[in-house]
């Protein structure tokens, strides 16, 4: 068994339009999350926080892909069944317009016979990202509406930009029923980092703009900063949340990885060691 | 045979081996060798089956073990559809014209839909005593055995032969298959029945008119709009029957014959279909401790301070699972100080964060409380679809629709998705979508391929856009239609899983596996988008001279015409693949064109590594 690690970093900003960071997130090796959760007045946080309390108590599962997978359905589906009791129990108290939903981003570390493999999941309209050989790819697709007219040869890359409405997501969590999310599943050698965010940030900065920012940043840390900022400099619409999670330990060929050598600089670079 | 009259009847048929079941939607014609199944079709065929449930019925098995069939519809206004498979010959004439449809001349099945027919012969077999002594028999619907059918009867007068191998069985009265005759076409029948078109011969289709080939999904049409779970998709999927070969000899592939048509899919009458939440396939793992510690949130901080740089320090806890991961988690959020509302502000001096260090992940704050009021309303520019969310004064949530269905259920998970049409749809879209099925959906990219580029935001748009308007859904889909971009566009999709493999993989560096569900293969091969009802299986082979892609090709079980046996796609590999078929030249895949396997087939991804195919 290879020693893997993983070195993460995380950032939220509430931008500079609302008034409320609704966005939440998690890191907790091997698990990470990141839930954009919407609503009105003070609702909209509910859901992205219960998905967050849901996927915590997880832990630190090891588990097959496809054990993980049925482990990411159940804890969307516990997250479900939590809103729908709220949202019931709302409006039964009289709170008809009350509505809190959430999308959801989840990556999460399996152990195949394959060997170690990211077990991506998506649910609306965040994003997970991959940066490989230092090219920035995204490998969710979108549950938006302008997502599925591009993919039905509606409309094109640029008008999804530009589409009234584009706002609408057609899956997230908040609804009736549950809605299934898609998966995926990647090697852990082909992706040296993964990046999961919020609309607030692939909404405000183009992907060539993160991709730079990832580059530059080696330490996910940064990285995840970064991204942020640039977010909220570019016109901070949103709440801008990112994960950045970099995979270190699994040498790729012909490369040595020193994990110690690694964390000697980190300490370095913050001053702990002269 | 210019003494014949008609009877009346809507058919006759001349005796002989094959089996026919006549019935009102459809008429299904058998080799001899397939007895066996006749007793099922007659059923199905009798209680009145359409056209396409009773080519499912046919198929449902695979075509490999169905060398020869003809199946036979009539449609209004004397349209005729007709599938023919093998050494036989259906001869249909309108007015001043006539196609003949041999199956010979295909190498899966030949299928036409002519209007305006007029009379209809099926050839299965040489007529014994075609010039004479031939006893033509009247029948409406029913199972016979026979050698050629005619729609409409042409019965010799006492020509009933009592040694009839089978009692008509059923109502005589049936629905003529084809308009009415007159006598000038019975004799066009005569003249075309001397023709005796059969076999060989009768492959050069005669230069009949460019027929409209309304094709239809083969096989296994997807269930549009009704999500499946996964158990029950698991459980509906029909066995596939893998009997040796009886006589069918391997046909050669043929790539997506003909652009195929998608039937319309029935608008829901609401975009919303309720999906019962299953969970007899998720394995509640026993990770879920009750009251566990809540994490870290990651929540906004408040805070005014402008700093240099955020100070972050290390957390060297590590935490260990198999594979071991240490991690050194250090959150760190951004703050900026509440701003007022400000649309378009573009004078903005950035603040600085204010970094603090979350506390290491598991043990023990409390969970938090959910939902403390906040007194500041706050807008989200988004909706979900079927709601409208806004907080804005003056705006009312819209009522949430009794069985919204947000199951978003692929059942099967491959092939082109098809958004639906919605009724309710208010046509607020400026342009808004043409979700007719007879604009087919684009080729699909592949799975692997990249998501499309993501739109770079519009800086320039107004405020408009961010503006905290919501808008209702409406948008017509039914997430349940959302497939991976997979398949062979106008295919109905494959199933995702199948009950038993239908093939084996042997590859050359030692592993074996069975193709009961999609199974990547490559240098190093990644799944995009699946349910978890319809997993892949990653196969990662060895690649020394990293001639092999890392997502090279896909191996799965095929669907339609391909049903039972497994096809191979190209993932748009760098170096390309070669397929050798048993008895055939080898050739080069193109990529995102699905090929089907036949065992022994020999796949060659370069780089000295092979796949061979087998029986299960």
């Amino acid at each position: 068994m290879n020693e893997v690690e993983l070195h993460h970093g995380s950032a939220s900003d509430v931008g500079r339009v609302r008034s409320q960071n609704q966005d939440a997130f998690l890191a907790q090796p091997p698990v990470f999350v990141v839930a954009d959760g919407m609503g009105g007045h003070a609702d909209g946080d509910v859901a992205s926080r219960l998905v967050i309390d849901e996927f915590t108590r997880l832990g630190s599962p090891s588990c097959s892909s496809r054990e993980g997978a049925a482990l990411v359905i159940t804890t969307l589906r516990a997250c479900h069944d939590r809103l729908l009791e709220l949202a019931e129990a709302k409006h039964a108290a009289g709170e008809t317009d009350w509505f809190s939903g959430t999308t959801a981003v989840v990556a999460l570390v399996v152990e195949d016979e394959g060997g170690p493999k990211w077990l991506l999941a998506n649910l609306g309209d965040s994003r997970i990202y991959k940066l490989s050989d230092g090219e920035l790819d995204q490998v969710s697709t979108d549950h938006s509406l302008v997502q599925e007219l591009h993919d039905a040869g509606e409309i094109s890359a640029a008008e999804m930009r530009t589409h009234p409405r584009r706002n609408v997501i057609t899956r997230a969590l908040g609804g009736a029923s549950f809605a299934q999310p898609d998966f995926f599943l990647l090697p852990l050698t082909s992706a040296e980092r993964i990046v999961l965010c919020s609309d607030g940030v692939n909404g405000m900065i183009d992907d060539a703009e993160i991709e730079q920012i990832l580059r530059d940043a080696t330490d996910p840390r940064d990285a995840a900063e970064r991204v942020v900022q640039a977010a909220v400099e570019a016109g901070g619409e949103d709440n801008a949340t990112a994960v950045v999670v970099d995979v270190v330990g699994l040498a790729r060929a012909g490369q040595v990885y020193d994990s110690e050598q690694q964390r000697m600089s980190l300490e370095e670079k913050l001053g702990a060691l002269p | 045979m210019t003494d014949d009259v008609t009877t009346g009847a809507a058919r006759s048929y001349r005796p002989g081996a094959w089996f026919a079941v006549f019935g009102t939607g459809a008429s299904v014609l058998l080799p001899p060798t397939h007895k066996h199944r006749v007793a099922a079709l007659w059923e199905l065929v009798d209680d009145g089956a359409a056209f396409d449930e009773v080519l499912d019925a046919l198929i449902a098995s695979g075509l490999r073990d169905l060398p020869a069939f003809v199946l036979l519809s009539d449609g209004d206004d004397g349209e005729v559809r007709v599938v023919v498979r093998g050494a036989a010959t259906v001869l249909l004439r309108q007015d001043d014209d006539e196609t003949e449809v041999s199956g010979t001349a295909g190498g899966t099945w030949v299928e036409r839909t002519v209007s305006s027919v007029t009379a209809v012969t099926v050839t299965v077999e040489q007529p014994e005593g075609a010039e004479g002594g031939a006893a033509d028999l009247p029948i409406g619907s029913g199972l016979v055995r026979v050698s050629r059918v005619d729609a409409p009867a042409v019965v010799a007068p006492a020509a009933v032969d009592d040694a009839a191998p089978a009692a008509p069985v059923g109502a005589p009265d049936a629905g003529p298959v084809a308009a009415p005759v007159d006598d000038a076409a019975l004799d066009e029948v005569d003249e075309a029945r001397k023709d005796g078109a059969y076999g060989a011969a009768a492959a050069s289709l005669a230069a009949a008119p460019a027929v409209p080939a309304a094709v239809g999904p083969l096989g296994d049409t997807p269930d549009e709009g009704a999500a499946t779970d996964e158990a029950a998709l698991v459980e509906a999927e029909p066995e596939v029957e893998l009997e040796p070969e009886v006589e069918a000899e391997p046909e050669p592939v043929e790539l997506v014959a003909e652009p195929q048509e998608e039937p319309a899919p029935e608008p829901p009458a609401h975009p919303f279909v309720d999906v019962p939440a299953e969970d007899a396939t998720i394995v509640s793992p026993p990770l879920l401790a009750p009251q566990a510690p809540a994490a870290p949130f990651g929540e906004a901080a408040e805070s005014a301070d402008e700093l240099e740089a955020p100070p972050v320090e290390p957390d060297d806890g590590t935490t260990s699972f198999s594979p071991v991961l240490s991690a050194s988690p250090v959150e760190s959020q951004i703050e900026a100080p509440p701003v007022e509302p400000d649309d378009g502000a573009t004078s903005f001096s950035p603040v600085l964060p204010d970094a603090r260090v979350a506390p290491p992940a598991p043990t023990a704050p409390p969970a938090p409380p959910f939902g403390l009021p906040d007194a500041d309303a706050d807008e989200d520019d988004r909706t979900m679809a079927g709601f409208h969310l806004s907080s804005r004064p003056g705006m009312q949530a819209e009522e949430v629709p009794s069985a919204p269905d947000y199951s978003g259920d692929d059942p099967l998970g491959v092939g082109p998705s098809q958004p639906e049409p919605d009724d309710s749809d208010t046509g607020a879209l400026p342009a808004p979508p043409s979700w007719a099925a007879a604009s087919p959906p684009p080729p699909a990219p592949p799975s692997w391929a990249p998501a499309p580029p993501a739109p770079a935001p519009d800086r320039d748009e107004d405020a408009q856009t961010h503006d905290g308007m919501t808008q209702g859904g409406g948008g017509g889909f039914d997430p349940g239609q959302l497939a991976p971009p997979r398949g062979i566009p106008g295919q109905p999709p494959a199933p995702s899983v199948t009950a038993r493999p239908v093939a084996r993989l042997v590859f050359s560096s030692g592993e074996t596996v069975d193709v009961d569900r999609a199974i990547l293969v490559g240098r190093a091969p990644e799944a995009r988008r699946f349910t978890s009802a319809e997993q892949p299986r990653l196969v990662t082979v060895p690649s020394p001279q990293q001639e092999i892609s890392s997502t090279h090709l896909e191996v799965r079980p095929g669907s339609g015409v391909d049903h039972g046996s497994a096809i191979v796609t190209d993932m748009g590999s760098t170096n390309g693949t070669v397929l050798v078929q048993p008895g055939l030249p080898p050739e080069d895949l193109q990529p995102g064109i699905a090929v089907q396997l036949i065992p022994g087939a020999i796949i060659d991804l370069g780089d000295g590594l092979t796949i061979q195919v087998a029986n299960p």
